[in-house]
């Protein structure tokens, strides 16, 4: 089953073409990886894909709800742990109080941080802020969620934790989209990896087809990413 | 004259500076937040009326303002001045004077928001009124609050300008006392009530300050 489904999207900042008529599908259960060169339209279509940016023109559908996770994790700081976690089903969804603490709570637990509950996203590290947005997405019960560079912004020690997660939530057949830079992760954990460039699709396929790919512009961005 | 005598007619007029303080506060903040999105409408009208208004209040002198407010019916209309107009038209100065000081701050405050606030609350779904209202005002009360401290110190002492215009507050009395007593102590005395005001205030701040600084 398709759950999104994007068809010819362009866009262009001041005349600058960002996307250059990009067509993707996800179907239920698939994790898609999204890699590329810095510029190369990578987070612009998730943002156009997540309603953060609008198109200029193309088709989006989606079947159900979509969560994002951002790269700066974006918690409200005002709000506690749980009610980052329980405050949008509870004003967004209007569920039930009791069942939405029970299930934030255990969302909490799955993300390790059950004894966080009441703190402060500032008092939590960058890897624990991180795992605290991926159960508030989690919370509002997407079909589909996409992760924006979830470890850019973490040290390299944190990074491990997040990748973690990912990995556990696509082994629960969690459909993700995930823009990255983490190749090895990518080659772990997606079903299908798209190499985007300059606003295109430059190769889509399997992580065996990618990463075996000859096409020397493929080979250089691996190499030299992975060699980071 | 009796020492105790003096604080109580210090006290009446305290009274009055009270009401003006409080008054003025209870409808100028809510009135600088109309303002400032006014300053920040989209829409160029707006915008340019909230500019020009903003730019004529705080470049006019508050004092004018009040004579403006209070004469202005009778020059401009010829309507005759009721002497319950005297209190209305000094909170009526206050009120639209303040306003725009706290719209200025409000802007401040509401343009340093990091962008991923909202973004992150138009994903998960919140209304623009929910994500202004739950999401980024308690934010932006907890980056102004020092200057909104400011103003309202300095709106305990401007409550003395209400006298250009003969409402007996604190001030008018200390004037009238130190006069027809040809001595400084009413004013010392008055001096001593604005500043304990003024230290009460700072308090009361310094307390909704702390209050705020669960999370950084």
């Amino acid at each position: 089953m398709k759950l999104l489904e994007i068809k010819d999207l362009h866009k262009s900042y001041d005349g600058e073409s960002v996307l250059k008529g990009l067509s993707i599908t996800v179907e239920k259960g698939e994790v898609l990886a999204i890699i590329g060169p810095s510029g190369s339209g990578k987070s612009t279509l998730l943002r156009c894909a997540t309603g953060l940016e609008t198109a200029d023109s193309g088709a989006i559908n989606y079947e159900g709800r979509f969560g994002l996770v951002f790269q700066n994790f974006n918690l409200f700081p005002h709000y506690s742990v749980l009610k980052n976690v329980c405050d949008a089903p509870l004003k967004v969804q209007k569920r039930d109080k009791a069942d939405v603490k029970k299930e934030a709570l255990a969302l909490l637990q799955k993300m390790g941080l059950e004894d966080k509950a009441n703190a402060y996203p500032c008092q939590l590290s960058g890897g624990q802020q991180q795992r605290v947005s991926i159960a508030r997405a989690l919370a509002m019960h997407p079909d589909i969620l996409f992760f924006d560079e979830p470890t850019s912004a973490l040290d390299p020690e944190l990074t491990g934790e997040i990748l973690k997660v990912i990995k556990d939530l696509a082994a629960e057949d969690m459909t993700m989209v995930i823009v990255t830079h983490e190749m090895n992760f990518a080659r772990q954990v997606a079903d299908q990896i798209i190499f985007m460039e300059e606003g295109v699709i430059r190769l889509a396929g399997t992580p065996e087809e990618i990463f075996t790919s000859k096409e020397q512009r493929i080979v250089d961005f691996i190499g030299k990413v992975s060699n980071n | 004259m009796q020492m105790n005598v003096l604080i109580g007619q210090l006290a009446t007029g305290m009274i009055f500076s009270v009401a003006i303080f409080l008054l003025t506060l209870v409808l100028s903040l809510p009135l600088g937040l109309v303002i400032s999105f006014g300053r920040m409408s989209k829409i160029g009208f707006l915008r340019g009326l909230a500019k020009v208004y903003i730019s004529i209040m705080r470049g006019t002198p508050l004092m004018l303002q009040l004579m403006v407010v209070y004469f202005g019916p009778y020059y401009l209309f010829g309507l005759r001045i009721s002497d319950r107009y005297r209190f209305i038209a000094t909170i009526i100065g206050f009120v639209i004077n303040y306003a725009a000081y706290f719209a200025e701050i409000y802007r401040g405050g509401i343009e340093s928001m990091p962008k991923g606030q909202y973004e992150a609350a138009q994903v998960l779904g919140y209304s623009r009124f929910q994500t202004f209202f739950q999401i980024i005002l308690p934010q932006v009360i907890k980056r102004i609050l020092p200057s909104i401290t400011n103003e309202v110190i300095t709106l305990v002492k401007d409550t003395s300008l209400a006298f250009v215009i003969g409402v007996t507050e604190m001030f008018t009395i200390a004037k009238q006392l130190s006069a027809a007593q040809t001595s400084m102590v009413p004013f010392i005395a008055a001096g001593l009530f604005y500043y304990i005001f003024n230290l009460l205030v700072a308090l009361v701040m310094e307390g909704a300050e702390k209050k705020l600084n669960y999370y950084s």
